[in-house]
Formats: structure tokens, sequence, C-alpha cells
């Protein structure tokens, strides 16, 4: 019964909300790096690829949101030592990443009894 | 006399010389130990030659032989193994500048296996600065320099196993052991050429090997054919204390002496292939059409069904905060002492920074994803055996040139950071040439401990071509 529930939990939010985007979401897999941003066409691309295991392609430097110029304060304010102004302009973008995965992942709707995929053992 | 046939030859053909004593394992390492030397350095795929002690397990094992004592397939065969696994004789530098002189006091399990079945250890391979895990977008993002594939020097072998490809393909190595967390192995064997195999998390112990994202790291062999890759996996599969994410599995396929697999699946039903929609229509040309020449290889011993589509989930933001996350807290040292300063890839130098400031509910909540994920690819591997892509859409990346400078234009989907969010393997092969003489490659895609299937498709297919049989010009 609680399979059944998340797994309708699961198709419907996200066939309502990711059909249209999701070769954009296979290919936006930090994977493809490469093929990743550097393949998406130019109306779907996204704010430059976050740190990832493979070979992440510049973007277009997005217009950072409200959100992420708060986050730029916090990596000023952490990391400002390490950082010169065009290293922190990039880290900003780098940060719109952030807020736009994090909008995506929101996006997906869970149920209260989701576990996260790990277990913990006493 | 050891010819560059047998240099080229796959493990299972080296395997029958070496019991047969027509190949002396002393004689072989030597050979490829100056291959390494040679060949290998020139392309960039070495980190660490380890010519001492190489000979000496060559010479233990073939005095071992000799007595009569031959252990199986990998008895004698000489490999190396990606910079990132921890190794007692060498330096182990995770392919970046911060950790050059790092040295560990014990072996990564997959080395101790491997020595346990007799293999010899030849060196480290080179690699993309820590996996890649603080973001890269140009080939010489390692501490050894941009490592070129065999096939046209002027471009890329891959990343991150890049030395692993590339060392293969070259036959300076008769198997090597890369990494993925998403996409390293994968990679890396389509733009070199040889057949790699992911296999599923938690097969292959990952203790002693460096630590990106605990929850998706997987090692896995990267050879001249499937059956190799096979071979290779069964001496390194299985439950280890050292790593509490083992398990060992009964369906994992498990070899004789002589090569011979003894636990076939079941029963001649035709297999069932999905080929993964938007995965090849918009692929590069040559990339294109290779995969639809394969497609008519495998309908002679298998059922494609076209353009199926993953079940629906936003996987690129989910692997991409996961990796983010776990890499951020695997390298806060590096990342808050300011010393990423010291890598290669400008994109490395400052990416620990916004990674750093994921948010615990984000990373959370992308965990959470995993379990509904899996459960969506264990209904649709009830439905098909395996799932088909192109390795990867296009052919490998110049190395005078930025990644987003190669293919501008060129849009596909991969299951590749689907498929190691839910933890299944994959294995690649060769399936032809494209652009610039370089080579294409074909994935297959199993369910969670579906390493039988998907090799078993795999050898099929290399049954009935001979890319995997071709050797790189450049060498």
């Amino acid at each position: 019964m609680r399979e059944e529930r998340k797994e309708d939990a699961v198709q419907r939010p996200t066939r309502r909300r990711f059909a249209k985007t999701l070769a954009a979401a296979a290919i936006a897999a930090p994977v493809l790096a490469a093929a990743a941003s550097a393949q998406k066409p130019p109306a779907t691309a996204e704010p430059k690829a976050p740190p990832n295991p493979q070979p992440s392609p510049q973007q277009p430097p997005p217009k950072p949101s409200p959100t992420a110029e708060a986050y730029a304060e916090v990596a000023r304010a952490r990391f400002g030592e390490h950082l010169g102004p065009e290293q922190l302009d990039a880290v900003k973008r780098d940060l719109e990443g952030n807020v736009r995965n994090a909008d995506r992942l929101r996006a997906f709707k869970l149920q209260n009894s989701d576990e996260p995929d790990f277990v913990f053992g006493a | 006399m050891i010819t560059d046939d047998t240099l080229f030859a796959p493990v299972a053909e080296l395997a029958a010389q070496i019991r047969t004593r027509r190949v002396s394992p002393v004689e072989l390492t030597e050979a490829y130990l100056q291959r390494l030397e040679k060949v290998g350095k020139r392309l960039n795929a070495v980190a660490f030659v380890m010519r001492e002690t190489a000979l000496r397990e060559a010479r233990e094992a073939e005095a071992e032989i000799r007595r009569g004592r031959y252990r199986g397939p990998l008895h004698g065969i000489p490999y190396g193994v990606k910079d990132l696994i921890a190794t007692r004789e060498a330096p182990t530098t995770w392919g970046a500048t911060p950790y050059k002189d790092q040295h560990f006091d014990y072996d990564a399990t997959v080395v101790t296996r491997l020595r346990e079945a007799g293999a010899v250890l030849l060196g480290k391979l080179a690699m993309i600065e820590l996996a890649g895990g603080m973001g890269y977008n140009q080939a010489d993002a390692s501490r050894t320099g941009a490592c070129r594939t065999p096939w046209n020097t002027g471009f890329w072998s891959g990343g991150s196993s890049s030395g692993p490809g590339a060392a293969t393909a070259s036959a300076c190595v008769a198997f090597a052991i890369g990494s993925e967390t998403s996409g390293s192995i994968i990679t890396p064997s389509a733009y070199c050429g040889v057949s790699g195999l992911r296999p599923t998390y938690g097969a292959v112990s990952r203790h002693g090997a460096m630590a990106l994202s605990w929850t998706l790291d997987k090692l896995g062999p990267m050879c001249r054919s499937a059956l190799d890759c096979g071979l290779v996996l069964s001496t390194i599969a299985g439950r280890d204390p050292l790593d509490p994410t083992s398990r060992s599995s009964d369906t994992l396929p498990r070899y004789s002496p002589t090569a011979q697999l003894l636990n076939p699946r079941r029963g001649a039903r035709r297999l069932r292939l999905a080929v993964m929609k938007d995965s090849y229509e918009k692929a590069q040309g040559e990339v294109r059409k290779n995969f639809l020449a394969s497609l008519e290889v495998l309908r002679t011993f298998a059922d494609v069904e076209m353009d199926v589509k993953l079940p629906d989930f936003p996987y690129g933001p989910a692997v991409g905060t996961i990796v983010n996350a776990e890499g951020a807290s695997a390298f806060r040292d590096l990342i808050e002492s300011g010393r990423v300063k010291e890598l290669a890839s400008p994109e490395g130098r400052r990416g620990g920074f916004a990674t750093s400031l994921v948010t615990a509910v984000d990373y959370l909540h992308a965990m959470r994803m995993r379990a509904p994920m899996r459960r969506a690819w264990g209904q649709m591997f009830k439905k098909y055996d395996a799932l088909v892509a192109p390795s990867r859409a296009t052919v490998s990346y110049p190395v005078d040139k930025t990644f987003d400078k190669a293919y501008p234009g060129i849009m596909a989907s991969s299951p590749i950071g689907a498929a190691n969010l839910v933890g299944v393997p994959a294995v690649s092969v060769p399936n032809g040439l494209g652009q610039n003489g370089l080579p294409t490659g074909i994935q297959f895609v199993g369910p969670a401990w579906g390493e039988r299937v998907i090799l078993e498709l795999a050898v099929a297919y290399q049954s009935k071509t001979d890319w995997h049989r071709r050797r790189p010009p450049e060498v």
C-alpha cells in the first residue's frame, strides 16, 4: 500500500512538471558535463554547471538571482580571503547553479515517509 | 620475444598462453613496462611506474605457475590502476598537486584481490584531478597534464579515468581499474575505444579508493574486450568488511580457470532491449550512424524497442547536488584552507566554494528521491533486460580547446547520470569510428546486479563485430 502511494507520488507530479524537461534533465546530469551544458540548446541553457565529476563546459553567465546574491555574500564572508573579485563573480554564477538545482529538486514532491537513501546502523 | 599481437591480445587470450606456458609472465611484464614507460608517458597516461615491484610479482607468478599452481585467468597478467587507488608501494596523488607526496601504508582491497589472483601491478595511471570533483572544462585538469587518446593524440582520452583508458587502448597494460562517480569509466572507454564496465554500486569494495561521493563512487575494469571485463569483475567483486556498502551476489558472472562462464543465464529467451529516447537522434552524425548500425547487429539476437523514455525525475539536479555536497565534505580541508588554488583547472580552483554552500535540506531532498527513482527503474527493467544508448553523444574533445568550444550545438540525452544515481551497472564497448578517426561507443545499462546480462549482450555484440580488435594508429 505504502509502495503504491509512493509510486503515485513519484509519477504524477513528475509527469506534469518534468515531461517537457526530461531530455534536459538527463543531459543536465553532471555526467555529461561536456555533453550536458554544451549540448543543450540555448533556449534551455542552464547556469554554469556546478563542479562535477565530468567535464563541465561553461555557459554564458546567467544573471544571479537575489538568492544567489545572498549566498555570494555568505561565500565572501566565509572564503573571501581566498577569492579575488573575478573568482567571486564566478562563484556567484556557480551559486546560481545551486539555486536552480534546488528549485528543480523542490518541485519534486516527496512524501513524509520518503527517507534518504542511506542507512545508519548502530 | 613478446610481439605487439601479444600485447594487444585480450586478457582471456593472454591467460591461455600463460597457463600453457607459451608466454612468460616476466617477459610479458617487461614488455608492458617498456611500453608504459615509452608510449604511456608520451600519452600522459602514467602517474607512477612500479617497475621493481611489478617484476617481483611477475617472477613470483611465473615460479608458481611453473610449480603447477595456476590461480586463474588473471595469474601473471599485468595491469594498472587509476591513481586514486591506494597502494603501499607507490604514491597515490589523486591526480592533484596538493596530494603529490601522498603515501598510504596499505593497499586498496581491489589491489589486494588482484594480487591474490596473481595479477601483476605495473603502476598508477593518470586521472583528472580529484576525479573532477571540483569541476573542470579542459583536458589538462590533471597534475600530469592532458592525457591523450592513442587514436589521435590531438584529442583527450576522456575522464576522469584518463590513464586507464589510454593505457589499455595503447596496450601499455593488459587491463586497468578505473572509477566512476558519474561517467568516469564510460566516457574514457568510449573516447579510447576500449570496453569498460561500471559495476552495480556496492559490487566492488571502495576501501582504499579516494572518496568523492560515498553514495555514487564505484570501481570497475577497463579492458580490451567485454569478456575481459567479466573476468576482472569476478575477481574484484564481493563483500569486504572494510567497505560496509559492499555486497556479494550470486548473480554476478563467475568463470573457470580457463575463462569459461560458470553461471550462464538460464533459458534461451531472446533478450529485450530498450533504446533510450533522445539519446541518439541529435548526437554527432557519426555517433548516430554507428549506433544505428549497432542496433542492426543487436537485432540478430535480441528484440529491440525504439525510443523508450526513462522514468521522469530531475536526475541532473539530484546527481549534481549529491556530488557537490559529498565532494565538498570529502575535500572540506582542501577547500577551506585555500589549497584548491594549487589545482590545475580554473574551475577546480574555485568550484568548492560554491559547492560548500549546498544546503543540508537540498542534499537530503536529493537523497530522498533515490528510493522512488530506484523503484521506477526496477519497474522499467521488468519489461526490458537492458537499456541501450550511445556511450557519448560526440567523439572526444580536442586537447587545445575548452570543452564548451568543441562541439557547440550537439544535443542528446544520456543515461549516465540517472543510472549512476540508481546505482545500476553499464558496459561501454566500441562500435565504430567518427570524426578525426576517433572511436565511438555503445553502452548497455542493466538492472542492479545485472552485470551477467549486459556482459552477455556486449560479448555477443563483440562476437559479431571487430571494433574491439582494432588498434589505434598512433602507438
